[in-house]
């Protein structure tokens, strides 16, 4: 990067690089605004329809309610329903009626639901959803899709507290696109900052930088409070016209109720409704959020050419383009297959991702730190009746730590007892123990662990039968947390003390002899060489060894998922592996995101305190 | 204290001898080096007084004390190695240290010793040190530290010097040389370098590899002078003094030495025993006994002729080396003026009084009647 800052530049260099912070900040409201106000007028209007399909649903389902409870047959419900659109509906509203009796279908216009023939008829094999969603629905009904053309809302129909069946209905989209959402005033606006950030700029060229932060700022602002506004005004449009929507469906349901003399009015609250509906406007909610990313996004890319890192950066490639050549496709490999992912899963946990819920915006699934509270605010230990809760997060950190160190600390002595026994001078057939204990190592370990979750198969298990063979009692491995835990940890051991076994060697041939003969000259017995020279030259190769073994030993996913699964009941399951449930089990994807970003910074910490401390003790060295 | 005596030990791996026959007397107190080339042992000899070798057959003693099954660290000896062997963990003052926490002597007492071994060797300001950290010269000090914190009764070093550069080498010479001096300690001291035992050594044991040695590696024992003066055999004569002493084969007949370069043939000293019948002797001349022709010359001296094959000018002298038959001489002349060209015909002077005389058969030196 370029020592230049900001204040130290040439006048005509200052110039230049504000018009660029400018053109920038400009283009990066523009390219936000026109994204984000067409994707606010899609959604107030996605919202509204959907609230409306809910209203309609709701409505007609009250209806159904009461027409059932009051005896009417299909036909005089199905009369009632078509009566009811034709008082609040519009032009174009699909829907269906599906009850739980006999499985039926008591009447529906959608298109697909046709081809069966008259109805009332039965539900078909392939319609079987249609008949689960009877129970799935909430009792105040919810949207059940949204596509281009249509939103969809479902409502059950209950009466006397048990469910009948239920009504869906499906609504076309009638909010055409939002003129005029780049107003004069917006434009004047931007017109007006960017001036008077451009004047303050050249006034004072050495401040450019921070000007161009400020306009930058005051344009994601204005850019943001313009959006608002305009999403603000649809958002009550669709109120508006959603609230209509339910008036005038009610009073056409009561209406048709009241003409078929039916029992209406308490099942058709419409308050809560309209309340419901309000929060239509949740809408800009979401928006904002993304406007405040843009604008973030919008000021850095403006601190970024403001204060020359764009320069610097087009001077690096220009000074060092065969390095950058040559760099090039690992950084583009790094970038799809590290930054990305990692930059994409961090921001995955600040939402409430799931399965359910991934192709809508990333507005509306903005939680911020809500799920990094849920996790770190985890203190219910207690789970359902008595039973221990097993799936909270500070008991699998317990046991990820345990698991850990345990580990390493088996790893480590193993590694170094083989490793000592290996560097007797004269043994003879070095090289072949030496191949044989590397093989743990060499084989695929999802092979060797569940090699070991064979052998310690409570019924045919190598290690219970051996057990039995010697007259004594099969032990329930996986039953219990500890004989449960120990099944992961020997699996690990045998995995782990190789790489430590090798590391230590080639340690322990390095040693210079003559240390030893010094020691015994000085009267140092076996046990105080080893002590006193061989563990401390030991210690500058052991030490890394042993950060990374504890990182890989934290993110040990295979041996946990393959030998004990977690069993029992999720006991000895740690970090990653619950991670991993969470995000393919549960399909809670943006918990999962966080759940990893937890296990990041863990480990960040660890190894920069280890990094810290290791790093003094190599300069304790020198 | 302690003298040390080998007698007739020998160390064989497996069916290689490295020592044989060796029978040495070091008497207590005394700097005894010993200096031979690559592979005759001298290293190995030393680890067996350090204990660090078994003796395959003999016995070996450290005062009255037959050494041969005790531990190194019985010995009470303490040991300076060529690559100083610091233990680099730990500070100076933990290396010098380490010695005596093992032995479990008390605090005050280890501390006390460290910081008088400290001011001896200008310690002080590096025992917070790591060694890593200090220059080759400072390492050498901290092992000799560790060497006399111990107070051991024999002292050992294995070529310490040998990783130093020539003019820390001198100084670390003269200060060995004044330690043990001091300490009075009897010490060993291995060296392939035959300055360093010159200046150091109250005697010197030349030690030769058993295939040019025969029957022992000794060669001979003595104080630097003897050696140089009147060495035993070729191989003393050879290895000690730089440049080597010269050595011709000549022909001995009729009392008289006849060499093909030389004007006229001489007639061997009175002082040798001359052999009885016609022989090849081997006469040796050191480089200061050999002076170009035509200057001052000697009492006694024979005349070559030979052709200048180089010339090493020295500053305060002039080596010249002349080939002379197949053989070289060399010549030393002081002053700048009697720089000859190379290739040149030369003649040159010896001194007669100052010739070694050996027996070309067996490479030993003739009697001589003093």
């Amino acid at each position: 990067m370029s020592g230049d800052g900001v204040i130290s530049v040439k006048p005509t260099n200052g110039l230049v690089a504000t018009i660029a912070t400018l053109l920038t900040a400009l283009v990066v409201v523009l390219l936000g605004v026109s994204i984000f106000a067409g994707q606010a007028a899609t959604q107030a209007d996605a919202k509204a329809r959907q609230a409306s399909a809910l209203y309609q649903a709701q409505a007609l389902a009250a209806l159904a309610g009461a027409g059932r409870s009051a005896g009417g047959d299909d036909a005089a419900v199905t009369a009632a329903l078509s009566q009811a659109l034709i008082g609040g509906g519009r032009q174009g509203d699909l829907y269906r009626m599906v009850e739980r009796t006999d499985k039926r279908m008591v009447t529906s216009n959608f298109p697909e639901d046709q081809n069966g023939g008259g109805f009332p008829r039965r539900l078909s094999v392939g319609e079987k959803p249609l008949f689960d969603a009877i129970l799935a629905l909430p009792d105040a009904g919810a949207p059940t899709g949204l596509t281009q053309d249509f939103a969809r809302a479902g409502a059950p129909i209950i009466v006397d507290g048990s469910r009948l069946g239920y009504i869906e209905v499906a609504r076309q989209s009638d909010v055409g696109p939002v003129a005029n959402w780049l107003s004069p005033l917006f434009l004047g606006l931007i017109a007006g900052a960017t001036g008077l950030a451009f004047g303050l700029a050249v006034w004072r060229h050495s401040l450019r930088g921070w000007a161009g932060m400020g306009l930058a700022c005051a344009i994601a602002g204005l850019g943001w409070g313009s959006i608002d506004s305009q999403t603000s005004l649809l958002a009550i449009e669709a109120v508006k016209q959603v609230t209509n929507q339910a008036t005038l469906m009610s009073d056409a349901a009561v209406a048709t109720g009241q003409a078929l003399n039916w029992r209406l009015g308490a099942t058709l609250g419409l308050p809560q409704n309209v309340g419901e509906t309000v929060s239509g406007g949740s809408a800009a909610g979401g928006l904002r959020n993304s406007i405040y990313a843009i604008g973030a996004l919008g000021a850095l890319l403006a601190a970024y050419v403001g204060f020359g890192g764009a320069r610097a950066t087009g001077r690096a490639f220009k000074e060092n383009p065969t390095a950058y050549f040559y760099v090039g496709p690992a950084l583009l490999g790094m970038l799809a297959l590290a930054f990305f992912p990692f930059f994409y899963g961090f921001m995955l946990s600040f939402t409430d991702t799931t399965l359910l819920n991934q192709g809508t915006s990333w507005g509306d699934r903005w939680v911020g730190f809500a799920n990094y509270i849920t996790i770190l605010n985890d203190f219910k230990f207690g789970g359902e009746g008595s039973a221990f809760n097993y799936q909270n997060f500070y008991w699998t950190l317990g046991v990820t730590i345990l698991w850990t160190v345990t580990n390493v600390a088996l790893g480590v002595s193993i590694g170094l007892a083989m490793a000592l026994l290996l560097n007797i001078k004269g043994l003879k057939g070095v090289a072949i123990y030496r191949t044989l204990l590397i093989l743990p190592w060499a084989i695929p370990n999802y092979i060797t662990a569940l090699t070991w979750k064979g052998m310690f198969h409570p019924q045919f298990g190598a290690i219970n039968q051996g057990i039995q063979a010697f007259g004594g009692q099969p032990v329930q491995w996986f039953d219990s947390f500890g004989p449960s835990f120990i099944t992961g940890l020997a699996t690990n051991a045998w995995l782990s003390f190789p790489f430590m076994m090798v590391v230590a060697l080639g340690a322990l041939q390095a040693v210079d002899e003559d240390m030893y003969e010094a020691a015994r000259i000085d009267g140092a017995s076996p046990w105080q060489q080893f002590w006193h020279i061989t563990l401390p030259s030991l210690r500058p190769a052991l030490l890394p060894a042993v950060i990374v073994s504890v990182v890989w030993t934290f993110n040990m996913f295979n041996v946990i998922y393959l030998v004990s699964a977690g069993q029992p009941s999720g006991s000895t399951e740690i970090l990653v592996t619950r991670a991993y449930k969470i995000a393919f089990e549960e399909y809670r994807y943006g918990y999962a995101a966080a759940y990893s970003v937890v296990i990041f910074m863990i480990l960040l910490v660890y190894g920069v305190f280890q990094i810290k401390a290791s790093a003094a003790t190599e300069a304790n060295n020198k | 204290m302690a003298g040390i005596a080998f007698d007739t030990v020998s160390k064989r791996y497996g069916d290689v001898a490295v020592i044989a026959n060796l029978s040495l007397d070091i008497k207590d107190g005394e700097f005894m080096v010993l200096v031979g080339p690559s592979g005759c042992g001298k290293s190995t000899a030393l680890r067996m007084i350090a204990g660090l070798e078994t003796i395959s057959d003999g016995k070996l003693r450290i005062g009255d004390k037959v050494v041969n099954d005790l531990k190194p660290k019985d010995r009470d000896v303490a040991m300076v190695f060529q690559s100083y062997a610091l233990y680099p963990h730990m500070t100076v003052r933990q290396n010098v240290a380490f010695g005596l926490e093992v032995r479990k002597m008390p605090k005050a007492e280890i501390d006390k010793r460290v910081n008088e071994a400290s001011a001896l060797l200008g310690l002080d300001p590096y025992l917070d040190r790591k060694p890593k950290a200090l220059s080759g010269g400072q390492r050498q000090r901290v092992a000799l530290g560790r060497a006399i914190v111990r107070d051991p009764s024999v002292f050992l070093f294995d070529e310490p010097l040998s990783n130093l550069d020539a003019k820390l080498r001198t100084g670390m010479r003269a200060e060995i040389s004044r330690l043990q001096k001091r300490l009075g300690t009897t010490a060993v001291y291995v060296t392939h370098d035959q300055t360093e035992a010159m200046t150091m050594g109250h005697r010197i044991a030349v030690l030769a590899p058993l295939a040019e040695a025969g029957e022992s590696n000794l060669m001979q024992v003595g104080t630097p002078l003897e050696l140089y003066d009147s060495p035993k055999n070729v191989f003393v004569a050879r290895f000690i003094g730089a440049p080597s002493m010269a050595i011709l084969e000549a022909d001995y007949e009729g009392k008289k030495l006849g060499h093909p370069s030389l004007s006229a043939s001489f007639a061997l000293p009175k002082k040798w025993q001359a052999p009885h019948a016609a022989t090849k002797l081997l006469i040796g001349f050191r480089p200061e006994d050999v002076k170009v022709a035509g200057g001052e010359g000697f009492t006694n001296s024979a005349d070559f002729s030979g052709e200048v094959e180089m010339v090493e000018t020295l500053g305060h002298e002039v080596l010249i080396h002349v080939k002379v038959g197949d053989k070289i001489l060399i010549a030393k002349s002081f002053g700048h003026a009697s720089v000859p060209e190379l290739g040149a015909a030369i003649k040159l002077v010896a001194n007669l009084d100052k010739m070694h005389v050996f027996d070309a058969a067996t490479s030993q030196r003739l009697s001589e009647t003093s």
